[in-house]
Order: structure tokens, then C-alpha cells, then sequence
């Protein structure tokens, strides 16, 4: 997790220009407030709001608000920081979790796909790429230790 | 001249033509694709959730894929080539974490001897094989068919992680398409996000930014909405029928991706880029640019 430095946090002075580029509708002022609560004991209950509740997930990554924010203040970071702390509780969408552990089980975050042609036809993920003449899936053979690393890293994640 | 092609999950399991259309216009520019094998997750997806996990992917990735007889990785998805240029970043500045995570590569046999360099799709054309190399392969003069371009987000942000392009007012995919005697014109949307991102946690706020970028985007006229990036093609084509039903609107945003038009503008086939695979209306600015 990348460090955030709280002088840079603290120049937010509320101009909601992040609010107004939002695509999803958040608001990521309130975001720069739970991060401070962090820190300090204010905004508490911002926290515990944001840290619950699913505006941190709803976010679109667009990162149209680090570009717009005046004072540079670096909210992909501090939404990161708060989807981190939030899944430190359990509270990450399950979904993630699956493809971490599909990454883990077979290199790739997704399993094979049904994948629909113009005309109708229906193919799996491994017909279509034999069919065109591209190589074949990853086989995950012999990652015990890549298993093993990804195991002890997630493990320092969670903590 | 040799390349390392990084499709990226999504590309290889879903949004094939993505990597189809690249390989063949690749062949015709008589570039040698090296396409590896021994490929992961760049870990994108779950990146807060798990932030040393997604690193020690992404910096395998640069360790497994690196190639010194080529000029570096094409990274074809968006989310991958965001992670890969934010690690070679973060890695160039951080002597230990960079020390840290070569320990763990060589309990894998890997070695991260150099960075290699990262390239995206649109750079790979605009810098590497370069606008007049375009303008001489072009076949025709399109001058009725305006285009309009569609970056995706994390080609181009956060600005904080040096790009091949402004990230508020990028120009090389205008540079690129004009080159093949399109035209392209600047539109409110252009910049706006395609949600794929949302669609795993909240997929109903994920069509409506969809259904914003393609409808916004069809009141202005244009013929064609090009993109390099597997995840917007998903949801700017694959999903466009879907999504307009949705909000009892029809299909109007033909899609193509940059590597087909590219393509068949250099008088490949249909079937050489995939096009059966879109599933936008295409069909209606077909006879204009595809000589039957």
C-alpha cells in the first residue's frame, strides 16, 4: 500500500470539484474525511460510515478526481487505503476474493467463458482460441511455490 | 522487429479478437510477436484488497515476460498496462521494496534482471510504427466517416504515473485513426468511463455509466467509437444491447476495436480481425470502409 503523506491530505479545502467529475455520484470529500479519522480521533463516525457502507466499492476508478483536485490530493490512494481497512474486517466484496483465488489456483483471475458471435454461435473460451489459432490457456502445473508466496502475502494483506 | 504481447486475463479467456486483430496486422507490419505462455493475473482487480499480493503479480509479470531481444511488453488491456507502468514506477524509486520482491521471485526461479519497457497499444502505433508508416499502408480516403475515440481511464491516469499521453487531452489515437484517412472530432464524453470496473460490485451503476458513454456519445453523429482496451470493448460492444434494453433504448454505437479497423484499413479480411466478434451494429458502417 502505497504511503500517504498527511500534509497532502490536508489540503483539501472542500472545493467539491471531485464531486461534481464523479461519475458514480460519490462523494470523495467524505472519503478525505474518514482517511483523517484515521489518524486523528475526529470524523470518527464518518469512518465507521464509509468503512461499513458501500460508497468505497461503488467508486469506478475513473480517476478523474485525482486529476481534477486543485490541491493534488491523491483520492485513488485514500479510497484504496479505505477499501484495505474495510477488507481488513471482512468487508470486501466476495468477488474479489474469488479471483484472488483463482489467480492463486490457475494464473488468471477468470475461468473460461461462453463467448457469443455475431450470428449466434456459442463457444467456449478454449474452442474459440483453437479455432483461431492461438495458443492455449496457462497450465498451472508445478506452482506450488507460487502458491505458497501468494499465500504468505495475502495472509500479510489481511493483517 | 520483436515484440512481447501481455494480453492480460480478460483478453484471453473473453475478448478475443482484442488479441486475434493484433497478432494479424502485427504479421502484416512483418513485426514477430513473442506471445509467452507462463502468464498471471496483474492482480488489478483486487489490488486494495490484497496490495503486496497485486505488486509481487504485476513485478512477476515484468520478471517473466521480459524479453531483451524485443523493444518491450504490449500490454493490450487498460487495467493491466496501469499496473504494469505504476510498478516499473514504484520499483525505480524503491531500492528495498524492489530488493524484497526479487528475494520471492527467485524462490520461483524468476529473476528481475531489468526493467523492461511498458507499451500501449496506441503508443505501439503512434511512436513505434509511426503516422507516416500508417499514411503509406492506408488503402482509401474516408472523408464522410468521423470517428470518435474512446481512450479508457487507466491509459492515461492518474497523471502521477507518467503516460504516453496528457491525461486530460490526449491526441495520439486522433493522430492514428486520421492517419488512416478518418476523421475525428473532439466530443463532451470523450474522456468518460465505460464502468466495467463496477461491474463486479455494483452492476446496475456499471450499465448506467455505459449507457451514458453510448448514447452521449451517438447524439454527436458519429460513424464509429474506436477503443484498444478488452474491458471498455465489453461493455461499449459486447454488452451495448444489453445495456441499452436496459434503458429501453436500441443498439446505435457501431464499436470496433483500434487493431481491426486498422486492419482491415490495410486490406486484411474480416475473418483476419475477428469481426464476427463484435457485436455492436457494425454492419451499418461496414460497406464504407470494407471494399465487397
Amino acid at each position: 500500500m502505497l504511503e500517504i503523506s498527511l500534509e497532502t491530505i490536508r489540503a483539501c479545502y472542500t472545493c467539491f470539484k471531485c464531486i461534481g467529475v464523479c461519475p458514480a455520484g460519490l462523494r470523495p470529500n467524505l472519503f478525505v474525511k474518514a482517511y483523517l479519522s484515521s489518524i486523528f480521533k475526529e470524523f470518527r463516525d464518518v469512518y465507521e460510515e464509509i468503512i461499513g457502507g458501500s460508497s468505497i466499492w461503488s467508486c469506478a476508478r475513473c480517476l478523474k478526481c485525482v486529476e481534477i483536485c486543485p490541491q493534488k490530493v491523491p483520492l485513488n490512494d485514500i479510497i484504496e487505503y479505505l477499501q484495505h481497512e474495510a477488507a481488513k474486517r471482512g468487508l470486501a466484496p466476495k468477488i474479489y476474493l474469488n479471483m484472488a483465488e483463482n489467480t492463486m489456483n490457475t494464473y488468471l483471475a477468470f475461468t473460461s467463458q461462453t463467448i457469443v458471435s455475431k450470428d449466434g454461435d456459442f463457444y467456449t473460451t478454449e474452442d474459440i482460441r483453437e479455432l483461431l489459432g492461438l495458443a492455449p490457456l496457462p497450465e498451472p502445473i508445478g506452482n506450488e511455490k507460487f502458491k505458497e508466496i501468494l499465500n504468505m502475502l495475502r495472509g500479510l494483506d489481511s493483517k | 522487429m520483436k515484440v512481447v504481447i501481455f494480453t492480460g486475463c480478460f483478453t484471453l479467456v473473453k475478448q478475443i479478437a482484442v488479441e486475434v486483430s493484433i497478432l494479424k496486422v502485427l504479421q502484416y507490419l512483418n513485426i514477430e510477436p513473442i506471445v509467452p505462455r507462463n502468464i498471471n493475473c496483474c492482480g488489478f482487480a483486487f489490488r486494495s484488497i490484497y496490495p503486496s499480493t497485486s505488486l509481487y503479480l504485476t513485478a512477476r509479470l515484468l520478471a517473466s515476460l521480459h524479453n531483451p531481444e524485443t523493444i518491450g511488453i504490449l500490454t493490450l488491456c487498460n487495467g493491466c498496462y496501469l499496473m504494469l507502468r505504476e510498478t516499473v514506477y514504484r520499483l525505480k524509486e524503491d531500492r528495498k521494496l524492489l530488493e524484497g520482491i526479487k528475494s520471492h521471485l527467485k524462490e520461483e526461479g524468476l529473476e528481475l534482471k531489468e526493467i523492461p519497457r511498458i507499451i500501449h497499444p496506441i503508443e505501439f502505433f503512434h511512436d513505434i510504427i509511426g503516422i507516416k508508416m500508417l499514411e503509406n499502408a492506408k488503402r482509401r480516403q474516408y472523408s464522410d466517416i468521423v470517428v470518435a475515440t474512446h481512450y479508457g481511464c487507466h491509459a492515461l491516469r492518474p497523471s502521477t504515473t507518467p503516460s504516453f499521453d496528457n491525461p486530460m487531452n490526449p491526441s495520439k489515437m486522433e493522430r492514428v485513426i486520421e492517419a488512416l484517412g478518418f476523421r475525428t472530432r473532439d466530443y463532451p464524453e470523450r474522456l468518460d468511463c465505460c464502468g466495467a470496473v463496477l461491474l463486479a460490485t455494483n452492476p446496475n451503476l456499471a450499465m448506467r455509466l455505459a449507457y451514458n458513454k453510448i448514447s452521449g456519445t451517438s447524439r454527436w453523429g458519429f460513424s464509429l467509437l474506436v477503443t484498444t482496451c478488452p474491458y471498455c470493448f465489453e461493455m461499449l460492444d459486447s454488452r451495448q444491447e444489453a445495456i441499452m434494453q436496459m434503458f429501453s433504448d436500441e443498439p446505435k454505437l457501431s464499436v470496433m476495436l483500434l487493431s481491426q479497423l486498422i486492419g482491415l484499413q490495410i486490406g486484411l479480411s474480416e475473418s483476419d480481425v475477428a469481426l464476427n466478434l463484435n457485436l455492436s451494429p457494425i454492419d451499418r458502417i461496414l460497406p464504407y470502409i470494407v471494399k465487397r
